[in-house]
C-alpha cells in the first residue's frame, strides 16, 4: 500500500510538472485560442486548469500498478478519470469549442481502445507463451518419469 | 554372506528432482534401511511443513503442496485434497521451500507450478492460473517475467 501511495504521490507531482511545461510551451508558441483571454487572472486559471490535469492524468495512471484491478478495469478506469478531468476543465477554461465536444471525447475513446487492445495483444500472446513452455516442461518430466 | 548393493547413477536433464528406483528380489531389512535413509537425505534438503487441519498438526510434503495463501489475517496451506492453515508467515514458509518448484505469484500467494495445469488471460485483463484439481487463482503482471524464467529453466 506505501508503494501505491508514493507512486500516487510522485506521479502527481510529475503530472502537474508536465501540465505546467506544455502549459507554458503553448503558451510561448501562441498555441491558444485568438479569443483567449491573457490577463493575469485568465493566465493564472490556465496555468492552473493545466497543472490539475496533468496530475490527475499522471497520478491517475497509478491504477495500472494496482494488479488486482486487471488491465481492462485499469484502463477504464483512467480513461473516465482522464476523460472526465480535460472536458470540465477545458470547458470552464474554454480551451476549444463546446461544438466540439463530441470530437474530442471521441478521440479519446479511440486512444483508450487502442491502449486497451495493445495492452491485451500482448498479455494475450506473453501467456500464450507461457502456457507453451509449460508444456514443454511437463511432457519432459512425464518422459522422465515413464522412463 | 550378504552382498552389498550396486549403486548405478544415470544423469538425466530430464528430472528436476532425482527419481531413486531401487530393484531387487524381495524386501529386505537392507532395502527398508535404504529406503529410510533416502527419505531421510531428500526430506533434510527441503524440510517437511508443518500444518494444522482439524486441530490435527501433520506434516506436509513439498511435493503434495499446490499453494500458500494468506486469507485475511491467516497462512493457509492447499495440497489437491486437503485445506491447511499455518502459524507462519508467507515470508517465513517461502525461506524453506523448494525454489525449483515453488514462485510467489503476488504478494499474498506462492504457487507450486509442478501443480499448474495451465495461464489464462481474460477479458477484465487479469492473468489467471489453473491447478490440475481444477482450482483458480491469479497472477501479478509484475510477476509474469520470473514466471517465464522459472518455468524455462526447468524445462
Amino acid at each position: 500500500m506505501n508503494g501505491i501511495r508514493n507512486d500516487l504521490i510522485i506521479k502527481t507531482l510529475a503530472g502537474a510538472l508536465i501540465g505546467m511545461v506544455i502549459w507554458i510551451i503553448l503558451f510561448l508558441t501562441g498555441g491558444y485560442p485568438d479569443e483567449m483571454v491573457l490577463d493575469r487572472p485568465a493566465l493564472a486559471a490556465q496555468l492552473t486548469g493545466s497543472v490539475i490535469f496533468g496530475a490527475v492524468c499522471m497520478g491517475g495512471s497509478v491504477v495500472y500498478g494496482i494488479e488486482s484491478m486487471g488491465v481492462t478495469r485499469a484502463t477504464l478506469f483512467h480513461f473516465v478519470l482522464c476523460t472526465g478531468s480535460f472536458l470540465i476543465v477545458s470547458h470552464i477554461l474554454g480551451w476549444f469549442p463546446a461544438s466540439w465536444m463530441p470530437i474530442v471525447l471521441a478521440i479519446f475513446v479511440l486512444a483508450y481502445f487502442i491502449i486497451w487492445l495493445i495492452n491485451y495483444i500482448y498479455w494475450i500472446n506473453s501467456v500464450k507463451d507461457l502456457n507453451r513452455d509449460l508444456e514443454q516442461m511437463r511432457s519432459s518430466r512425464e518422459k522422465g518419469d515413464r522412463e | 554372506m550378504r552382498r552389498m548393493a550396486d549403486i548405478e547413477v544415470i544423469l538425466d536433464d530430464s528430472y528436476t528432482d532425482p527419481k531413486i528406483t531401487i530393484r531387487t528380489k524381495s524386501r529386505t531389512p537392507q532395502i527398508e534401511s535404504i529406503i529410510t535413509a533416502v527419505e531421510e537425505v531428500t526430506e533434510s534438503a527441503y524440510p517437511m511443513i508443518q500444518g494444522e487441519n482439524n486441530g490435527n498438526v501433520e506434516l506436509i510434503s513439498q511435493r503434495d503442496i499446490m499453494r500458500i495463501y494468506t486469507e485475511g489475517r491467516k497462512v493457509v496451506i492447499r495440497t489437491e485434497e486437503v485445506l491447511y492453515s499455518s502459524g507462519k508467515t508467507l515470508l517465513a514458509l517461502e525461506e524453506v521451500l523448494n525454489p525449483d518448484r515453488f514462485l510467489r505469484i503476488s504478494q499474498s500467494e506462492i504457487i507450486n507450478f509442478h501443480k499448474v495445469k495451465c495461464f489464462d488471460f481474460n477479458i477484465s485483463g487479469t492473468i489467471g492460473i489453473l491447478f490440475d484439481n481444477g482450482e483458480r487463482t491469479w497472477v501479478a503482471r509484475s510477476r509474469m517475467k520470473a514466471i517465464k524464467a522459472m518455468i524455462r529453466e526447468n524445462t
